[in-house]
């Protein structure tokens, strides 16, 4: 089970690179969508993200050293997806700004309490916000998120622990 | 609740409202299986010793236009008005600028009358992506793309406004690039001696329609490199140390040339730019091109801290060419239009303390989000940046003006343009 998306491995039967790369995609699209999405705040941007980090995976498949890591590719290719998309907002405008990012209907849904502290998520600088969602909404160990964000265990420990104590800051600030 | 608590129970309801996504839609051809070889480079033929010899001296003897356009015409005979402001702009803040204006355009203009200098096409199958000036006020140079390889290939772009033929383009002989190369900066010299070329080689990289994508695998140092424009050699070359590939920017990557705010000093001694690839923090460096060494980290300078000392500046700033200053555009932020809290400005940090010392500019009366950056930049008094502002439709409402000091003197500088006044799409 990966702890992104609830939902078996792939059966290794398939054989062709667009059939393994779409067992993946089924297996695992829809929580790294939700990945995506609580690090860029939209779906759209977030299913754009991620049929892209796919559409690598499907282009480099044949010179994958490791195609059982393929997954661990992806993820990290979904990061980089999200922080090209963050980066090219923030030559327009700073993240939280977006206009556009929480649809009505999910702003409806979601009470009070849950706006406010995505909210305070969405403010976080990029590099706190990955390692606070990744940690502790996605429940990654410490290991699979420093590999997926590609940085040291120890900078994983201050990027959360700094993002959960800006966190705290904001949401008592605002209560 | 805690507040790991608070934002797993909030997360996760905002997770689960995504239910529905749609199919992965693969291409019809065969995912590659070899990396990106280089493409065979189309000015290979000049780069042997003897064409390039024969190019170095057709270039001191003059300068061949190559398929100047025939669009908009010279500037007429008499000058449309300058509005009282602009007239009050000094005379150092450059006249001319050069932007690009289309995949297969790029645009000269008067920033005082608004006049159409010249537009000049690509030669051949090329289309611009990068722009940078000299101190001039007359001489650019131009990054073409190859169309199908992406090879990246240089040019000179010579501006005679009185002119019968205002512009000249001409082949310079610099290696060229490919196109797995992704350009990061690119600024010419201040007396048009040097071009410096910031980039990041990858793997491999694809086109898709109007964008190269880029793959998202490893990627080679950051390298700024140094070329004489006269005979193409490359001169110096910096990188980061070996695993310091971390990417400014990754897949589906269609950047302007300058994402990192290249800048020469006007002595030609320094280059500043904004190092902040994801893992490390932000800043903006020094790089003094006459010492020793080879590592652009190590040995470079950090003039200001972005992450730690000015996040307001959204990772953003650029060095002045005094090289006393570091200046950076905030943003103002309206929601709704509301005017609780709304600023616009230009803030100045001193290179030899790194802290905020003052404002070039700040317009408070703004009841709006407004986005500010800085497209050149002479010192801490004299800058042209760019307003941004959003109101009720989608487009916002962009002024590029002169910044001096309390004050904001538009230019007549056209801005509903195909990329927008962004460094490395316009250069003054």
């Amino acid at each position: 089970m990966d702890p992104l998306t609830d939902t078996p491995a792939p059966p290794v039967q398939v054989r062709s690179p667009s059939g393994q790369v779409t067992a993946l995609y089924q297996a695992h699209a829809t929580g790294l969508v939700r990945l995506a999405m609580l690090m860029l705040g939209d779906q759209q941007s977030a299913e754009d993200v991620v049929q892209d980090a796919f559409l690598g995976l499907y282009r480099r498949w044949g010179s994958l050293a490791d195609q059982g890591k393929a997954l661990t590719y992806v993820r990290s290719s979904v990061l980089n997806g999200c922080r090209t998309v963050l980066r090219k907002r923030s030559r327009r405008l700073p993240s939280y700004l977006e206009p556009d990012a929480e649809s009505a209907e999910a702003l409806a849904i979601l009470g009070e309490e849950h706006r406010e502290v995505l909210a305070a998520l969405r403010r976080l600088p990029a590099r706190q916000r990955e390692a606070v969602v990744l940690r502790h909404c996605l429940g990654l160990s410490e290991d699979e998120t420093a590999q997926a964000m590609k940085i040291s265990r120890g900078t994983v420990k201050s990027a959360s622990s700094r993002g959960l104590a800006a966190l705290a800051r904001m949401l008592k600030e605002q209560s | 609740m805690s507040v790991e608590d608070r934002v797993r129970t909030a997360t996760r309801a905002r997770a689960d409202l995504v239910t529905d996504i749609r199919p992965l839609e693969l291409p019809a051809t065969r995912p590659l299986r070899a990396p990106f070889a280089p493409p065979t480079r189309r000015w290979a033929g000049w780069l042997a010793p003897v064409a390039a010899a024969a190019v170095v001296i057709a270039l001191a003897v003059t300068l061949v236009s190559t398929r100047h356009s025939a669009g908009p015409p010279p500037a007429p005979a008499t000058a449309p008005a300058v509005s009282p402001a602009i007239a009050t702009i000094e005379k150092t803040v450059p006249e001319y600028y050069a932007e690009l204006t289309g995949p297969n355009a790029v645009t000269i203009g008067d920033d005082r009358t608004g006049a159409v200098v010249a537009t000049v096409r690509p030669p051949g199958n090329v289309t611009f992506v990068g722009v940078t000036a000299a101190a001039d006020d007359r001489t650019f140079v131009l990054d073409t793309q190859a169309d199908g390889d992406g090879t990246h290939a240089w040019y000179l772009l010579r501006v005679n406004p009185a002119a019968s033929n205002p512009a000249q383009l001409t082949p310079l002989p610099i290696p060229t690039l490919p196109g797995a190369d992704q350009i990061d900066g690119l600024a010419l010299s201040p007396d048009a001696s040097e071009l410096a070329v910031f980039f990041q080689p990858y793997g491999s990289f694809s086109i898709q329609g109007a964008n190269k994508v880029l793959s998202g695998g490893p990627h080679g140092p950051f390298t700024l490199r140094t070329y004489a424009l006269a005979t193409g050699r490359a001169l110096r070359t910096w990188t980061t140390p070996a695993g310091g590939g971390e990417a400014l920017s990754t897949s589906s990557s269609a950047t302007i040339d300058n994402e990192v705010n290249l800048t020469w000093t006007a002595d030609g001694r320094t280059l500043g730019f904004l190092f902040s690839p994801f893992t490390t923090p932000s800043y903006e460096r020094a790089l003094n091109v006459t010492g020793p060494g080879a590592d652009l980290i190590a040995d470079s300078r950090p003039v200001l801290a972005l992450t730690d000392t000015a996040p307001e500046c959204d990772g953003w700033a650029v060095l002045t060419s005094d090289g006393k200053t570091t200046i950076c555009g905030i943003n103002s932020y309206a929601p709704g239009g509301g005017c609780t809290a709304p600023k616009a400005e230009f803030a100045l940090f001193p290179v030899s303390t790194g802290k905020l010392a003052g404002f070039l500019y700040r317009d408070q009366s703004l009841c709006a989000t407004a986005e500010t950056w800085v497209i050149w930049a002479r010192s801490a008094a004299s800058a042209i940046g760019v307003l941004a502002v959003h109101g009720k439709g989608n487009t916002p409402t962009i002024t590029v003006g002169v910044l001096t000091p309390g004050k904001f003197t538009p230019l007549n500088v056209p801005t509903a343009s195909y990329l927008g006044p962004e460094p490395g799409a316009i250069a003054f």
